[in-house]
């Protein structure tokens, strides 16, 4: 069970029965499907190709399973299929063309199922026209859905739609309702007695309005539907090509209806050799991805690694640089352990800064001055590196405010209090300040 | 068409490159967990860092300090005797004592406090004043000086500027070599 597999490259559809070869190109350009008539010499054996086993050589079958998963529908296809069918399935190949959900939501699928021999004798066919396909399409899904294609459903349209291909020797006809398919036949050519008869197997009830889309080389001249099924005509453009535009759209856009019957042991060699590597270079891609973040893993750990013990160790030279000894503990310890000893080196050796600290001279000498501008009188004066204080009187509170304002200046942090007042009338007081920061 | 050797590699290749890709998927989420506390980890190591080079910050100030006194050429102070006969207005002082504390590199902290029965602050502070410039000549320093660390004065009633005085005055002196 195979479906088409999408390229980029261009591909042609081969419609060759009754002697006669029509072949069609199809290309993307541009984003669209762009198609062009080609000749047989365009088959050549490298050319991508589609051709379609005919309708009389195949069955198709809605198969509904007593399950919602698609996947295991197509699982399961054969064991669904090997009830309804008039040969034994294991000389057959079967495709699924299509899907849905039955009202109880389980899984409903199209299968088209060909015997081998049916399969083989088509290629052989094929193959004394130098035709070698990659694609073995299903006649009746390839009209039905270029149909589709080529004259959409309209409002106005009748629900039953048959797609007939007008042959000289035969006419096939697709059936369904709107846009499902329901099935294909094929009658002798002319003999409208055959294909009422069918169509009416087909629609399983009493005649009634349809679509008529007359399609094949016959399509002008071929007979009509019965008074019994008419409806609307509608004649395609390029009536003879229709199937050959059909085959070569759906391989080159394959869609849900898309079927290929040479599969298994029949597929073409180069296909085969096509999906080998498309398969090798996929596994490829999972195998790089793998790599690259294995790769990225690795860098990214061995990265942060390498960040870590740097630190570490310039963490440690600079701990035991600091401490003068090898530091054993670590991390907030070493730090708080460091962090100890230098302040007790620096306490030891903190005369060795004292050359270059202020003088405590500027602040005694400005002192003075200050005293004898602002006529205070100083009872006591102490000066040192972390405190200052003073007792004295003032005439009056602002003279005492400019001995604060100059130790403050000085940066200490004086508070200046009032004392109690003197007979005099002079103002007392005392200064006091906190430990110096330094 | 496949051959059963073929089939083979390819599966053999796509289970080496499934597991691949699961091994690398598992090490990559393993490592993108790990790096979240791994980087919090580094964030916290570079502050303690950062915490030890402001400590050495700190350190280097003394370092510097001593550097610049051994680049003195001469590493023992003025004697301060001989500064303060050579201040004319400098009062004899009622007391001196010296104390010497022995620091790192064969340095020694002098350390001389001086106290004046009566004298006038102005006249002591120029003392001190001389004493500290006593590390200087016409070339800028050339030996430790004596800076001034403490003043005591208690004033005498009804004289401004005068009375006891007590200061204290510390020099480095190198003694000999570490």
């Amino acid at each position: 069970m195979t479906g088409l597999s999408g390229g980029r490259a261009a591909c042609l559809g081969v419609d060759a029965r009754d002697g006669t070869c029509c072949v069609v190109r199809a290309a993307h350009a541009r984003g669209r499907v762009v198609l062009a008539d080609a000749t047989l010499e365009a088959v050549t054996p490298d050319a991508r190709v589609a051709a379609a086993l005919p309708v009389r050589d195949a069955v198709t079958r809605w198969v509904e399973a007593p399950f919602a998963s698609f996947r295991k529908t197509r699982r399961v296809l054969p064991a669904l299929l090997d009830v309804g069918l008039p040969f034994a399935l294991e000389q057959c190949c079967a495709a699924t063309a299509a899907l849905e959900r039955s009202a109880d939501g389980n899984a409903r699928v199209l299968a088209v199922v060909a015997r081998h021999a049916d399969v083989d004798r088509q290629l052989d066919a094929l193959r004394a026209l130098n035709i070698d396909p990659d694609v073995l399409d299903y006649e009746g899904l390839a009209l039905w859905t270029q149909g589709l294609r080529e004259r959409p459903p309209a409002p106005k349209d009748p629900d039953l739609r048959v797609v007939a291909a007008y042959y000289p020797s035969r006419t096939v006809a697709a059936v369904g309702r709107r846009t499902r398919f329901l099935g294909a036949f094929t009658a002798p050519a002319g003999d409208t007695a055959a294909l009422d008869r069918l169509l009416r197997a087909r629609t399983r009830g009493a005649p009634e309005s349809a679509l008529w889309i007359r399609t094949g080389p016959g399509a002008e001249n071929g007979p009509g539907p019965g008074p019994a099924w008419a409806g609307a005509v509608w004649t395609a453009e390029h009536p003879a090509a229709f199937l050959a535009r059909a085959l070569a759209v759906r391989m080159l856009t394959p869609g849900p209806c898309a079927v290929n019957l040479r599969s298994g042991a029949r597929a073409h060699p180069a296909r085969v050799r096509r999906e080998r590597r498309a398969t090798r270079q996929a596994a490829g891609f999972v195998l790089a991805a793998g790599l690259i973040l294995l790769a990225a893993a690795w860098g990214a750990g061995h990265t942060a690694r390498r960040a870590e013990a740097e630190l570490d160790r310039a963490f440690r030279a600079r701990a035991d640089a600091l401490a003068g000894y090898p530091v054993a503990a670590r991390r907030a310890d070493a730090v708080r352990l460091v962090r100890r000893e230098v302040a007790a080196r620096a306490a030891r050796e903190a005369p060795f800064g004292e050359p270059f600290a202020p003088s405590l001279l500027d602040l005694a000498a400005a002192a003075a001055r200050t005293a004898a501008r602002a006529g205070l009188e100083i009872y006591a004066l102490t000066l040192g590196r972390k405190t200052v204080t003073a007792e004295g009187t003032s005439p009056t509170w602002e003279g005492a405010e400019m001995l604060r304002n100059l130790v403050a200046a000085a940066g200490y942090a004086p508070r200046l209090e009032r004392d109690e007042a003197l007979i005099d009338e002079r103002v007392a007081f005392t200064l006091k300040t906190d430990a110096h920061p330094e | 068409m496949h051959t059963l050797s073929e089939r083979r590699i390819d599966a053999l290749f796509w289970t080496a490159a499934v597991l691949c890709l699961a091994l690398g998927a598992g090490t990559a989420w393993g490592t993108f967990r790990s790096l979240g506390s791994r980087a919090a980890r580094l964030g916290e190591k570079r502050a303690e860092l950062a915490a030890l080079d402001a400590i050495a910050h700190d350190a280097a100030a003394v370092e510097q300090a001593r550097a610049a006194l051994a680049a003195l050429p001469q590493q023992r102070p003025a004697d301060l005797d001989a500064v303060r006969r050579a201040a004319h207005s400098a009062p004899a002082p009622a007391d001196t004592r010296e104390t010497r504390v022995a620091l790192s590199g064969g340095w020694v902290l002098r350390r001389r406090e001086l106290d004046f029965e009566s004298a006038r602050l102005a006249d002591v502070l120029e003392l001190a004043h001389a004493a500290e410039r006593s590390g200087l000549d016409e070339r800028g320093a050339v030996r430790p000086p004596w800076r001034l660390t403490r003043v005591v004065f208690r004033g005498a009633p009804g004289e401004p500027g005068r009375g006891r005085v007590a200061i204290r005055l510390d020099a480095l002196e190198r003694s000999a070599t570490p």
